[in-house]
């Protein structure tokens, strides 16, 4: 992973992120949603359903607001790439690092639910529960790389404004077109390409098999996927951005 | 000897938003060998920061190259020997200058000890350890410095070092180069102090322009005698026409001498001359030829 991350750009970034008022805070609230919303009637994903989602979402579009901009706008990205390392590395740096505060505040929040849980007596679905922290944190990991695939060609905070445009508008197409056009009849259309419109929520599956249903791993893949690949499409624009100003 | 850095034809043009092309720096060429301190000077606009940044690579040149250590400025081996700092820096607003000497320091594989040692040397240990946002501009100046001094760098680019330092830390940031040219590093010296790069540099490239209008070696070149004269004004003439290198200025008289070995024999037959030519010598005066002065000529045109 050294050819991909930076490792010491992955730390101060943790440093530098990790410790913003924001991301405390955020995190705080996710820790006593997990807290206080977890029964021996719920199933683990606590933490990072419902009302804790759109917290959990708001980390995840703090966390990457910016994450690239902010450190090439400033400047210091130009002093860093002098360094002996590759644009790629120092990307991957930035990205692991955020990814690594916001693994740690979602592991926070599911640890308290999970204790939580326990001191309810809810000790029989513990594969299910465990199961729900790698899966509600592959999407989210996907968002973030998709802000920073936005952010390494966008100013400032834009990549987020641009994320958040891009969800609440499609959300708006989604729901709004099919009432407004009955007749055309839009929903499959639309259900396929939202299917496809991002990372997927894919706590489903933990549901699925603590359950022991049939369940579906396309979405675990597809996320799996959008991951690595907006990663790859970030290390690209960030190169031809940076290529593009040192000519402009 | 490989050049720590060599130039070769350099030239880089910007688009304005006319659509016509602004010319930043034309066909620069110029070397900074080991052990040597090279200064930049020219008025705003020169081009001096633009050739700082070709050098690294920090933007692409229209034409010609430039190399560190005869290798690519992309190269990580000749990043490694390198130190940049620019004209005001910026940093993480959260981090503290230790986070960020700390960060440089492992990106470079040095032990975390050496930007400790860096921010007591640089009499900055106190505000090391807040945030950098809380930073007045010398304060940034001098993390910026520290920065590009970690790892002991073979080639050290610096742009403006000293803008926005108090008195103690101008004399601090001579010392330093000084000692860094004592152990054989290369330094490229951004400007405008024109008296601390008479100091401690060596050779002047005057820039103008986006060209290089004369490099001046300080040390060795550029002797000059001054004589005072009584009848200076009424000897005009007469000192034109028989000494037409020097040049009358007011009351004093003032000729370049070619170098230290000949100053000795050079200045008595000068005296002696001037005499004869019936001036009256009230006081002869030996030394460098002062900076300003060379630039007033070169740069601003003034005789």
């Amino acid at each position: 992973m050294t050819g991909l991350i930076s490792w010491p750009v992955a730390r101060a970034t943790l440093r530098e992120r990790g410790l913003a008022p924001l991301t405390l805070g955020i995190t705080l609230v996710l820790v006593i949603l997990g807290l206080f919303r977890s029964t021996a009637d719920t199933w683990g994903a606590e933490a990072f359903s419902g009302f804790a989602s759109f917290w959990f979402f708001l980390l995840i579009l703090l966390l990457g607001a910016g994450l690239v901009a902010d450190e090439v706008e400033s400047g210091h990205a130009q002093l860093v790439l002098l360094r002996p390392l590759t644009r790629a590395q120092w990307l991957g740096g930035r990205l692991a690092g955020a990814a690594l505060v916001l693994c740690a505040a979602g592991t926070l929040g599911w640890l308290v639910s999970l204790v939580a849980a326990f001191t309810r007596g809810a000790f029989d679905e513990l594969p299910g529960r465990l199961l729900v922290l790698p899966l509600a944190l592959l999407p989210a990991l996907g968002w973030l790389a998709t802000l920073a695939a936005i952010g390494a060609g966008a100013r400032g905070w834009t990549n987020a404004g641009i994320l958040l445009a891009a969800r609440l508008g499609f959300g708006f197409l989604h729901f709004g077109l099919p009432v407004a056009f009955p007749k055309l009849g839009l929903s499959p259309l639309l259900d396929s390409i939202s299917r496809h419109y991002g990372p997927q929520d894919i706590l489903l599956v933990a549901r699925q098999f603590q359950y022991g249903e049939r369940f579906e791993p396309s979405g675990v893949l597809w996320d799996l996927f959008w991951f690595f690949a907006a990663w790859l499409v970030a290390v690209r624009v960030f190169n031809l951005r940076e290529l593009a100003r040192r000519r402009a | 000897m490989t050049a720590a850095l060599q130039a070769q034809g350099l030239t880089r043009r910007y688009r304005t938003p006319g659509g016509g092309a602004l010319v930043a720096v034309d066909a620069l060429s110029f070397e900074v060998q080991p052990g040597e301190i090279v200064g930049i000077l020219g008025p705003n606009g020169a081009g001096k920061t633009t050739a700082l940044q070709l050098c690294l690579r920090l933007l692409h040149a229209d034409a010609g190259e430039a190399k560190l250590f005869g290798l690519d400025p992309e190269d990580l081996s000749a990043r490694r020997r390198v130190g940049y700092a620019p004209d005001a820096a910026l940093f993480p607003k959260s981090l503290s200058g230790l986070q960020v000497l700390e960060l440089h320091a492992q990106l470079l594989g040095v032990a975390r000890e050496k930007a400790h040692g860096l921010v007591e040397q640089l009499n900055f240990g106190e505000p090391a350890r807040r945030p950098t946002a809380t930073y007045s501009r010398g304060q940034l100046q001098r993390l910026g410095l520290a920065q590009a001094l970690l790892g002991d760098p073979d080639l050290l680019l610096l742009d403006e070092p000293t803008a926005g330092l108090d008195p103690a830390g101008v004399a601090q940031i001579r010392e330093l180069l000084v000692g860094l040219r004592a152990r054989g590093a290369a330094v490229l010296l951004n400007s405008h102090l024109l008296s601390e790069v008479e100091r401690v540099c060596d050779r002047v490239l005057f820039m103008k322009g986006g060209r290089c209008l004369r490099v001046h070696d300080v040390k060795s070149g550029g002797q000059r005698a001054e004589v005072r004269l009584a009848n200076g004004p009424q000897m005009a003439a007469l000192l034109r026409e028989k000494l037409p290198e020097g040049a009358l200025d007011g009351d004093r008289f003032r000729i370049p001498v070619a170098g230290p070995e000949v100053v000795s024999a050079v200045v008595p037959a000068l005296v002696r001359k001037l005499v004869e030519l019936g001036a009256e010598v009230l006081e002869v005066k030996l030394g460098g030829a002062e900076l300003e002065e060379l630039y007033l000529q070169l740069v601003e045109g003034r005789a």
